[in-house]
């Protein structure tokens, strides 16, 4: 992706939450300063002593990798897929029956944990402590 | 070194949301940045922006350069054209 693309596709972030640590540290880490801090290409060269083309050439290749990585093993559009779902059911079990609700409410909280382990759950590593 | 606004990640894995922050361009050993903006999520539908446009022009003033993606942002919600 280009540098004067008007918004990086966020999507990646997302991609390297999951498939991250299938990448080597340093690609991880250089899509993580891309995608998660919204540095450029050039902030990034400057800050790691790597060419501007090398940072480039790594988050290509990072990005191949992640985009490679999701059509095998689809774990992205698994965890948005039952995300909906979830919601679905929320918002069945707005207008339920009391006891009916609850039932539709836990079914909402199973596919959510479901999906969070199918796609690799926990914190992110680098998460912000003050959120 | 140049002051920049930019989006800074928060959020739990897969479910991101950002921070539109004023930072340096260099990377702060700390993780700290100068003062924030807004934010930003896009797991909404429409996404949600919130800035505070008073803070933001005045940073435009005082030369701080938007990223593409934070002029994107700002544009939308009106603070630049």
């Amino acid at each position: 992706m280009e540098a004067s693309d008007t918004e990086k596709n966020l999507s990646y972030g997302v991609l390297l939450d999951i498939y991250g640590q299938l990448l080597t540290e340093r690609q991880c880490e250089l899509l993580g300063l891309y995608y998660n801090d919204d540095y450029s290409l050039s902030e990034i060269s400057e800050n790691t002593g790597i060419s501007r083309q090398g940072v480039r050439d790594a988050i290509k290749r990072g990005e191949a990798e992640l985009d490679r990585l999701e059509r095998s093993l689809g774990m992205a559009d698994i965890f948005s897929e039952a995300e909906s779902i979830a919601a679905e059911l929320e918002s069945t079990a707005e207008g339920a029956s009391p006891a009916l609700r609850q039932t539709i409410l836990r079914a909402a909280s199973r596919v959510r944990s479901l999906a969070e382990r199918q796609s690799g759950a926990g914190d992110r590593d680098k998460d912000d402590p003050e959120i | 070194m140049s002051v920049k606004i930019r989006l800074k990640r928060t959020g739990a894995k897969k479910q991101p949301s950002y921070r539109i922050v004023v930072a340096d361009s260099r990377f702060p050993r700390d993780g700290r940045f100068i003062e924030e903006l807004g934010y930003y999520n896009p797991r909404t539908e429409p996404s949600t922006v919130k800035v505070d446009g008073e803070k933001a022009k005045k940073w435009l003033a005082n030369g701080a350069q938007p990223t593409d993606t934070v002029r994107a942002l700002l544009k939308k919600s009106g603070v630049i054209e």
